[in-house]
Order: structure tokens, then C-alpha cells, then sequence
């Protein structure tokens, strides 16, 4: 399974970003995206491992070539890791917003409830 | 892909909920989430105003630009966490009374480049948030975690 720092660290190459660019439009065989991009055809091979061992792209074989796609496996893995961020951000400031609230009466602080959708 | 939403009810009133949330977001931003150590965050407030990083030695960060300025209601700002300035994503706060309480609902989306007819395929999915994590790999690369740099 793909950590969310896996899928940050794949994404932070510009090569590899426009790899998954490139999948956005479809799966392609590794000349096919080497023809679009400025770096030699082992050299997107080696970007792809990384990617697909984030769990952003997959790839199946068809006969002797390899065909690569996107994988969603490791965005979801990072909008989860988003969600956390907002999750930590409200809850934190929730805190600071109650505590700091002049007129609050103590004993109706402990039903105030997060949640989320 | 669906928006990011997240939301938390807080005891207090509305204008207090925005006070907070913008005067004092160096008191609640998460530490794990900044570019550097011992950094204070700033909220000009106004439309035109920045969410500013800014480091013990006096260097800074922008984190976004605002929006919509529209107290105590409405925020959104151009999160930019690093990103091409072509591409930030767009995160509203509204701030809505409920009685005693106050409704602070989040909203996240990727920019205005995500593609007018977004579906819930993959392919399409991935093209949007593209962007939106690109931005935050950014910020996490200058964090420290770890990223390697392109040859």
C-alpha cells in the first residue's frame, strides 16, 4: 500500500508530474511517453518504477510491451493524507476558538462535537 | 473528484470563530505542516491579503493569497503551498451561526484548471489532483521530508 509520503516524494519530480500528465490522457507504452518528454527512454523507465511503487501508475503487459496507466491507488492515499491536514487544522483551532471565548460556560464545553462529511 | 470538505461545530459566536481562525493562525496551524522551525504565520486580512510563513531569520513563505474577504462569514484563499502560480487550489471557509454554537465548514478544491467536466474517472482524477499534490509535494520537499531532486 502506497504511504501518502511516497506519493508526495514521486510527485515531487517535474519530470514525473508530467508522466502522470501524460496518463491523464491515457496509457501509453514507455517510447510512446519518452517521444513527449526530455529525458532518454531508461530514464522514464526508472521514473515510472518510482511511480508505480507510489502506487501512481500501473502497468499490464501486451505481448512484449508494457503498457502504463494511471493508478488511483496512490491519490487516494494522498487526499487522505489532505483530509487529515484539515482534520488536525480544525480541531486545533476549535480548541483555541472555545478555550478562548469569554463567554463560555465550562459545563457545556464538553458536548461540543467535530465532525466531518 | 469530489471536493475535500471538512467541517467542526465550536462554542462560540461567529465573530469570535473568524477572529480566531484569522488573527490568531499561528496559534492553530499544525507545526507538522510548515516550511520552517520556529516560523509564525500571518493572515493579512482583505481581499489582496496573504497567508504568510515567516521564518525565525526573517525569511518568507507565502502559503496563499486571499480571495474573498467577507467577516465574519467568508474566507477563500488561493492555496498555493508551493505551487506554479498557474495552478493553486482554491480552499472556503464559511463560518455560519447554529445558535449557540458556530458551523466552520472547509471546502477544497483543486483551481480553476481542473477540467470544466470532472468525472469520478480515473484518469480524469488523477489530471486534476495532479496540481493540488504537486502543490503540497512542494511544500513537503522544502519541509525536509525527504524528496529527492530531479537529476
Amino acid at each position: 500500500m502506497a504511504s501518502p509520503a511516497k506519493v508526495f516524494d514521486a510527485l515531487g519530480s517535474p519530470t514525473r508530474r508530467q508522466i502522470v500528465e501524460l496518463l491523464g490522457d491515457g496509457p501509453c507504452a514507455v517510447g510512446d511517453l519518452a517521444r513527449h518528454l526530455p529525458v532518454s527512454r531508461p530514464a522514464v523507465s526508472q521514473q515510472l518504477k518510482v511511480l508505480e511503487e507510489a502506487g501512481l501508475v500501473a502497468h499490464e503487459r501486451h505481448g512484449t510491451r508494457h503498457i502504463f496507466r494511471i493508478d488511483p491507488t496512490g491519490f487516494l492515499s494522498a487526499r487522505g493524507w489532505l483530509e487529515s491536514f484539515w482534520g488536525d487544522a480544525l480541531g486545533a483551532f476549535a480548541g483555541l476558538a472555545e478555550s478562548t471565548w469569554p463567554e463560555a460556560r465550562s459545563e457545556d464545553r464538553a458536548d461540543a462535537g467535530e465532525e466531518s462529511s | 473528484m469530489d471536493a475535500i470538505r471538512k467541517q467542526v461545530r465550536v462554542r462560540c459566536s461567529v465573530e469570535h470563530a473568524f477572529e480566531v481562525f484569522t488573527r490568531r493562525v499561528d496559534d492553530w496551524w499544525p507545526r507538522g505542516h510548515r516550511r520552517f522551525d520556529d516560523s509564525v504565520l500571518r493572515l493579512e486580512g482583505g481581499v489582496e491579503g496573504r497567508l504568510v510563513e515567516v521564518s525565525r531569520s526573517g525569511e518568507e513563505h507565502e502559503l496563499g493569497g486571499v480571495l474573498a474577504w467577507e467577516p465574519p462569514h467568508l474566507l477563500r484563499f488561493a492555496w498555493r503551498l508551493g505551487a506554479p502560480p498557474q495552478a493553486p487550489t482554491l480552499a472556503t471557509i464559511r463560518f455560519t451561526e447554529e445558535g449557540e454554537l458556530t458551523l466552520v465548514a472547509v471546502e477544497h478544491v483543486e483551481g480553476p484548471h481542473a477540467l470544466p467536466d470532472w468525472t469520478a474517472t480515473s484518469a480524469l482524477f488523477a489530471r486534476g489532483w495532479t496540481h493540488v499534490l504537486a502543490a503540497l509535494a512542494d511544500q513537503l520537499a522544502a519541509a525536509g521530508s525527504g524528496s529527492e531532486a530531479e537529476p
